[in-house]
């Protein structure tokens, strides 16, 4: 006589007795096997970036136009009723001249992993480098010992001063960064200083987000954001890496736990080593 | 006896109507794709840590830069979430798809985004002169 208890399940019934546990999963069993022949495919969430959308790419065309906005307000200080700052370093201004037509031509004509991308990109990457050096020096973080803030502050007043007297006179970028004062420090507030440094550090964070998407974006905002310098990390990446499973598969078995913390860590040091 | 399964079947090979509706209804309901944030936030910090190098609006006591910086940004911050709003229209109207390839964007697409965009250039200057 067959013993009926000593049955083992199928498959099915295992998966199903799994996904009935709690009250969201059993609604997500009804759901799933709810119209098991009319049932329209879910839409996957995506987990691999594969590139921008025409949405995404118009939107990064448009605002390609903000690359422009400092250099223009220097340029244009008294027309646009701008103070100028005592020293203003040309060079992430020209850094940015050369990128804005580059990254409208990119964002114009999006192709991934496109030669327009890569120079969109190495001169996005040169202006920041070049502006975190103009902060670094204006504020002085280079600086050897403590600043004196007091003795700071009155020369940063003297600049002010000085840059104004010199607009008035001759408002071009050039005259205004040879008529440079001795001042190192620049950003003469301490508060100001921080404002910066706490820019900065977003700045960094947003960056981190971009050339890591979309591991860690998926899981600290829910949603994968967009990424630049990640379309080439994760293209380069081989075959066998280019589907990462940002979550554990339904059956929670060593081996694919063990499988899935092997292709996070390779993941991670060869975008590491292409930094 | 007749297939009863001919009886759904329509000449173009289209689902029935009340399939497409509720197709339809779906994709309107299905929420939209998020914001590019991280592009959004490396470019909108970038370009405030430009305008803080730049200097400060004419009309703030050079006491006071930092409610100088702040306030700029807050104006950038405005335009920029405008722009963007402007920008994920046009993409609705124009029907752009969510999807990745295909054809880029059209001429006409590029000339009109071209002048929003100067526009709101024009409107964040004219903002930040007050």
């Amino acid at each position: 006589m067959t013993d009926y208890m000593n049955v083992s399940p199928t498959p099915l019934t295992r998966r199903a007795m799994r996904l009935s546990r709690s009250p969201g999963r059993r609604e997500a069993t009804r759901s799933r096997f709810a119209e098991p022949v009319n049932a329209e495919p879910e839409p996957s969430e995506p987990v691999l970036f594969a590139g921008h959308t025409r949405p995404e790419q118009f939107f990064f065309f448009c605002s390609s136009v903000w690359i422009g906005l400092p250099m223009v307000l220097v340029l244009f200080a008294d027309t646009l009723g701008w103070r100028r700052r005592a020293w203003t370093s040309p060079t992430p201004w020209l850094a940015g001249l050369a990128n804005l037509p580059a990254s409208f031509v990119h964002w114009g004509d999006y192709h991934e992993h496109g030669r327009k991308q890569v120079v969109d990109v190495a001169l996005a990457g040169l202006q920041l480098l070049t502006l975190l050096g103009e902060t670094a020096y204006g504020c002085g973080w280079f600086a050897s010992g403590a600043p004196d803030l007091a003795a700071d502050a009155a020369d940063a007043a003297a600049d002010v001063a000085n840059a104004t007297a010199d607009a008035a006179a001759a408002p071009t970028l050039l005259t205004a960064a040879a008529a440079a004062a001795p001042s190192p420090l620049l950003m003469a507030s301490p508060e100001e200083r921080q404002l910066l440094g706490v820019l900065w550090a977003a700045l960094v964070v947003f960056a981190w987000l971009d050339v890591f998407h979309p591991v860690h974006s998926q899981q600290l905002l829910g949603y994968s954001t967009t990424s630049v310098t990640g379309t080439r990390l994760h293209v380069r990446r081989s075959p066998r890496l280019a589907r990462p499973q940002l979550t554990p598969p339904a059956d929670d078995h060593p081996k694919a736990t063990k499988r899935l913390a092997r292709g996070a860590d390779a993941q991670h040091s060869f975008v590491i080593s292409c930094l | 006896m007749p297939n009863i399964h001919s009886l759904f079947l329509v000449s173009d090979g289209r689902p029935p109507p009340r399939r497409r509706a509720r197709r339809a209804a779906a994709a309107a309901a299905s929420p939209r794709p998020p914001p590019p944030l991280a592009q959004f936030g490396l470019r909108y910090l970038a370009c405030s840590i430009g305008l803080i190098h730049s200097g400060w609006p004419a009309a703030y006591d050079a006491a006071a830069p930092v409610a100088a910086s702040l306030h700029s940004m807050a104006i950038l911050l405005a335009v920029a979430v405008a722009q963007y709003a402007a920008c994920a229209a046009a993409a609705r109207r124009w029907e752009l798809p969510d999807t990745v390839g295909g054809r880029g964007l059209t001429s006409p697409q590029l000339v009109l985004g071209l002048a929003g965009s100067v526009g709101f250039f024009l409107l964040a200057l004219a903002a930040l002169q007050r």
